[in-house]
């Protein structure tokens, strides 16, 4: 089967891992919504994308959870911009979250018999 | 340039919903990262309109965003709880104990115990009273409420004023070593006028009418009335004090203020020129007083301001 990120499949299983895509998107600094946005658009090569309203349910998840935390950085012209920043418990749960999609992948691989 | 498109489009899409802190959050959010958007397409090419179309389109459902924010599914106590920072507790922990070090050394040099002289003192007092400055503005400086602090300028205003009073508290002790009486009195009396006037200023000014949440429900507050009596809102007329109650305790304090600066210049001016033109100063309080009270009773308030 030939995978193309534009596929349902692909769209769900990324979806899926919202939370953790975020997460792994704040590891590298504190960023404001649309920057978060951007980053995850271009990282696949804009061929996909999770819409804008997803992501601001998943801030104010991961926020509800201790994951992220947020703050109102300096006036723009547009106003003033909200960042989001992981906590260390953020952190954390990221790290659980790779090593757990590793070993799906393993399995998955495995049973689909892709792997070797 | 960021089409003021995006601003009517949401405002279309919160019309309706509570202005409660947590959707004002949300709108505002939404207003600065569509504003971002609308740049990145209108550098491609994109006329203003059609962008900010285009920006709120892929949002997605916002309806369903402001549904959820309006359930808030976070406890009220919990959103504004204040998240501690750890560089603040290092900063506040060890500023006081550079102070203190600080003013024991300055007293030690003062009291002529170890070298130095006055000028080791007088240079003392001043990093005391800038530590403790900078301790106040990084205090205030700090979110505490809501996610929006106060912003840098007026901490830093605080910090200053603050460091200007603590400063000629360290004057006004100076005049126990000896050396220019007349200087340490002028030097501390300015400081003083300076930090307290500074001070002053700043808590009478210190409203929450800029927030953005304050603002949009004044608006929708207006425009409901408005809706409900087919007519625009007027400030009601009638003695301010009896309407406006913060702006009688402002005049109040002022007043203070006023009184207390005119009593340390009628002794400074005694000191200095002598007893009879002294009473010039509580002249002077009176008239800055009346002058004052004219402005705060019967100037009408500005546009806006409720």
């Amino acid at each position: 089967m030939t995978e193309t990120i534009g596929d349902p499949l692909a769209a769900d299983l990324l979806r899926g891992h919202t939370d953790t895509i975020v997460l792994s998107v704040l590891r590298d600094g504190d960023r404001y919504g649309f920057e978060i946005f951007k980053t995850i658009r271009d990282a696949t090569g804009g061929a996909h994308e999770i819409k804008e309203a997803t992501l601001y349910a998943t801030y104010r998840r991961l926020e509800k959870d201790g994951l992220v935390e947020s703050y109102w950085g300096d006036e723009t012209q547009g106003g003033r911009r909200k960042y989001y920043r992981i906590t260390d418990a953020g952190r954390a749960v990221y790290r659980r979250n790779v090593a757990a999609w590793h070993a799906t992948r393993d399995i998955i691989d495995s049973l689909l018999q892709t792997g070797k | 340039m960021t089409s003021t498109s995006i601003h009517r489009l949401l405002d279309e899409a919160f019309a309706g919903a509570a202005p409660s802190p947590a959707i004002q959050d949300l709108k505002e959010e939404l207003r600065t990262n569509l504003a971002a958007r609308v740049d990145e397409l209108e550098a491609s090419g994109l006329g203003a309109d059609a962008a900010a179309r285009r920006a709120f389109d892929e949002l997605g459902d916002v309806r369903a965003l402001i549904a959820d924010a309006g359930d808030d599914p976070m406890p009220a106590w919990d959103r504004e709880r204040v998240r501690v920072s750890p560089a603040f507790v290092i900063r506040a922990t060890l500023v006081p104990i550079a102070a203190a070090a600080a003013l024991a050394v300055g007293v030690l040099a003062a009291c002529g115990v170890i070298g130095g002289g006055i000028g080791l003192a007088v240079g003392l007092f001043a990093v005391v009273a800038v530590l403790i400055g900078v301790l106040v503005a990084d205090s205030l400086g700090q979110d505490t409420r809501a996610h929006y602090a106060m912003p840098g300028g007026r901490a830093t205003g605080y910090g200053i004023g603050a460091a200007l009073t603590i400063a000629a508290a360290g004057g006004f002790a100076l005049c126990w070593t000896g050396g220019p009486l007349w200087l340490w009195i002028v030097a501390a009396g300015i400081l003083l006028l300076a930090g307290v006037g500074l001070l002053a200023g700043l808590g009478a000014t210190q409203t929450n009418r800029a927030k953005p949440w304050v603002r949009e429900y004044s608006a929708q507050w207006t425009k409901e009335f408005e809706r409900s009596h087919g007519e625009a809102w007027e400030r009601p007329v009638g003695d301010r004090f009896s309407r406006d109650p913060n702006a009688a305790a402002r005049f109040g304090i002022y007043t203070m203020i006023i009184w207390i600066l005119a009593s340390i210049a009628g002794v400074i001016i005694g000191f200095n020129v002598g007893w009879w033109w002294a009473g010039l100063a509580w002249v002077g309080g009176f008239v800055a007083m009346m002058l004052l009270l004219t402005r705060m009773l019967f100037i009408p308030p500005k546009d806006g301001e409720r």
